[in-house]
């Protein structure tokens, strides 16, 4: 489905933030990417978000060049943020929030779709009129979920979505996310640090490290795993 | 946005600096109703006349009714600051707007703002009028000229404030055209800060304007303008003092009026600067 | 003798009267570690700023918080400023934030220490415990200005310098919430290295597993309210609240993949 290959980006000329990575991610499947803060992970987020451009390399979707798929396919990719607070323009109700991925395309949700949509990511209706800082964060990541989620789309990007919230609160949402995936049936591309909720929710893994993919395994044979950071990373987890 | 009015409510200085607004604007467009008298025909006979009932505010060195004069200027001298700040402020906001959220044009934009506002205002204006020539018409093409580089700027400021948050990200990805998130996400943000800083400015308008047509590159008489009549009133100043005060009081009171107004609006929006403490978990 | 105890502590918002924090009690030894768990909003954070009155004017603190023999509540700012940084020290969140921008790093920390001592042996100190923090180059670190370090590098100088300070209780609020994992883990063997018999902790998290690993006792909290407070063994062994075990069984469900897949 998505495929990256050789892709390098620059910011400053000679300095990389990504170096040749290429990976491929085929449909209905959910794949991991781990790296700490800084390894430019979040920049390739944005790459395949189609939001900056690759300085080298290319990024294809369905074998079309990525900028073009998304001109054609509006709303078959969509993306959940790390940040839940700056996620939803402060002065929309729910409601509100939810009819944004419509803006384009002069149709609106009617009040039953709205309220499947609130029971898919188990919200009750009364949410509807709520603002966003009446909300908890898990609460307003639910939303942020069900946003992505108004246009059926194909690939979901998860860019450190769990990071921000409580242990308890991560669980249920990566509860929700694999119910959502066993019924919707779409790709996940999860970025993360922590490979505790990386390897709840995906079966496949990428270890990113100074913009270079160092290793990458699937969740399964995680402990035959290679590369020394990718070591590090295991050391550094503390079991629960 | 409720809590907003609220405390304008609340606020003394605010409510009356309004209704003085408001009823100097209604004064304006109710002119030819009140005013006792022509303001353009001259009394010669009456000239230099004290208060009294003929003429309430006295008449002036051609016997023109001051009183009269000043509610006509309401016309001349406010309605036109209110359009200059309009055009200003609509220009200003399309042009921030542009300059912030298209990278491509972002630097050769404020470039130039840069270059316009290295002059000083009034000498902006004064070259521009030098160059057009007297008239009311090119005093307000000049104060747009000198005013609309520093709201482009201000705007633009505001919307870098915006211009990362995650949402407009969501918007991008969800393929939503860069107009309509100009429009339901940017635009209603900027509002508050542009109507706050309008405000403000409106005063300084004013008192451009007037000062302009003091000096003669105005509103050429005999059409009644605020800073027209103080200039008229200036010639006579050792013979007939009095003829500068209702003008001179006229201009005071406006532009205090605008710029307490300007402040309050400015502390309401301020979240910070809460009469209603909200709770805080 | 119990080092710190807070007992019936209550918070209260002076503006709309809501309760923030209601009747809550626990001691802290010499030497002990305690843990502190609870989803946001349910007033860790509040508590510990409570003990050095740290919260703003509109919270009204009441309860008793006693270290030694000393009532710390109702103490004006002045005598608390005697007690902050001497006897009690806190680790902060965001360490970011937690440091003026625009002075170097190790200015500020010989500046929160000269108090003590010559201006000399504060450098020469905070020196020393940069290099126990695990910082290779202690003089660049020093030399260095907010923004030039990374957030977990920031708060390890925010550690050194509670540590620098030997004050006998350390607070720490969350501080390995904003970190990456291989930070995080310096951070938590760090504060497992300074578990000895001349310092207490206070460690305030929203993740069992760090809690579990560094604690004796535990409070777990929940809307305001202390709900279980154990020995750390126990409380994850023998969960009684249904709080708790709501909580272990969603920090489990984390955690249960990977440890299969690593089993």
């Amino acid at each position: 489905m998505l495929s990256v290959k050789n892709v390098c980006k620059e910011y400053k000329k000679g300095v990389r933030v990504l170096d040749d990575i290429s990976f491929e991610i085929a449909s209905n499947s959910c794949v991991g990417l781990i790296g700490e803060s800084g390894s430019g992970k979040s920049t390739l987020g944005r790459l395949i978000l189609g939001l900056e451009k690759a300085t080298l390399g290319a990024i294809t979707m369905d074998s079309e060049p990525i900028h073009l798929w998304h001109k054609h396919n509006r709303g078959e990719m969509s993306v959940v943020f790390q940040d839940y607070n700056t996620s939803v323009n402060p002065r929309f109700c729910v409601e509100q929030i939810l009819q944004e991925s419509l803006w384009m395309s002069s149709k609106k949700m009617s009040n039953t779709e709205l309220k499947k949509l609130l029971q898919s990511v188990e919200l009750p209706v009364s949410f509807l009129n709520r603002y966003a800082h009446e909300l908890s964060g898990g609460q307003l990541q639910r939303v942020c979920i069900a946003r992505a989620l108004v246009s059926n789309p194909r690939f979901l990007l998860l860019d450190e979505s769990l990071s921000a919230l409580d242990v308890s609160v991560q669980a249920e949402i990566v509860k929700l996310l694999k119910h959502i995936q066993n019924e919707k049936q779409m790709s996940y591309f999860f970025i993360a640090h922590d490979l505790e909720s990386v390897s709840a929710l995906c079966d496949t893994l990428m270890v990113l490290h100074q913009g270079k993919i160092v290793e990458s395994v699937r969740t399964e044979s995680l402990k035959y795993a290679q590369h020394p950071y990718t070591q590090k990373l295991l050391d550094a987890v503390i079991p629960f | 946005m409720n809590n907003f009015w609220h405390k304008l409510r609340h606020d003394s200085l605010a409510m009356l600096s309004l209704s003085i607004i408001v009823g100097v604007i209604l004064l304006g467009i109710f002119a030819p109703w009140i005013s006792p008298n022509d303001p353009l025909q001259p009394h010669l006979s009456e000239k230099f006349a004290s208060w009294g009932s003929d003429f309430p505010l006295g008449s002036d060195h051609l016997g023109r009714c001051l009183l009269s004069r000043l509610l006509y200027g309401i016309r001349t001298t406010l309605f036109l600051a209110l359009m200059t700040m309009a055009i200003t402020v609509t220009l200003g906001t399309i042009l921030g707007l542009i300059a912030g959220y298209f990278r491509k044009v972002e630097e050769s934009m404020m470039r130039i703002c840069d270059v316009m506002l290295s002059f000083p205002s009034e000498l902006m204006i004064l070259a521009v009028v030098g160059m057009l020539g007297a008239g009311i018409k090119h005093v307000i093409i000049a104060s747009v000229i000198a005013k609309v580089a520093w709201y482009t700027r201000m705007v633009y400021s505001f919307v870098l404030v915006h211009r990362q948050k995650n949402y407009l990200l969501f918007s991008q990805v969800a393929g939503v055209s860069s107009w309509t998130i100009l429009r339901k996400h940017l635009f209603p943000f900027i509002l508050d800060d542009i109507a706050m800083l309008a405000t403000l400015d409106t005063g300084w308008v004013i008192l451009s304007i007037s000062a302009l047509s003091f000096l003669g590159l105005g509103v050429q008489a005999p059409t009644p303008e605020w800073g027209m009549m103080l200039s008229e009133a200036k010639n006579v100043l050792s013979i007939y003092p009095m003829q500068m005060i209702p003008s001179g009081f006229a201009i005071l009171i406006v532009v205090a009026a605008f710029n307490f107004l300007g402040d309050s609006i400015r502390d309401a929006l301020d979240p910070k600067h809460c009469l209603i403490p909200k709770s805080v978990v | 003798m119990s080092l710190l105890s807070v007992k019936n502590l209550t918070i209260r918002d002076k503006r709309t009267n809501n309760i923030l924090v209601q009747d809550l009690s626990f001691e802290l030894s010499l030497g002990k570690v305690l843990g502190i768990i609870g989803e946001s909003g349910s007033g860790k954070s509040l508590t510990c700023k409570a003990i050095l009155g740290l919260n703003p004017d509109w919270l009204e603190a009441s309860g008793s918080v006693l270290f030694e023999t000393e009532e710390l509540l109702g103490k004006s700012h002045k005598d608390l400023r005697k007690i902050r940084g001497k006897k009690i020290a806190m680790v902060l969140q965001d360490a970011m934030n937690a440091f003026n921008p625009l002075y170097r790093v190790g200015h500020q920390m010989v500046e929160s220490l000269c108090e003590f001592m010559s201006t000399a042996q504060a450098k020469k100190l905070s020196l020393q415990w940069l290099v126990k923090m695990g910082f290779e180059k202690p003089e660049v670190v020093f030399k260095s200005y907010a923004h030039e370090l990374s957030g977990g590098m920031l708060q390890r100088v925010m550690i050194a310098l509670a540590l620098a300070q030997e004050t006998q209780i350390i607070i720490a609020d969350e501080p390995t919430s904003a970190l990456d994992v291989i930070h995080q883990h310096e951070i938590i063997n760090l504060f497992a290295s300074i578990r000895d018999e001349k310092h207490s902790l206070i460690f305030v998290s929203h993740d069992l597993g760090i809690v579990s690993y560094l604690a004796d006792d535990v409070l777990v909290m929940k809307e305001g309210k202390g709900i279980e407070y154990k020995p750390s063994q126990n409380l994850f062994s023998n969960p009684e609240h249904e709080y708790t075990n709501y909580l272990i069984q969603t920090r489990r469900t984390i955690s249960q993949r990977f440890s299969q897949c690593l089993a």
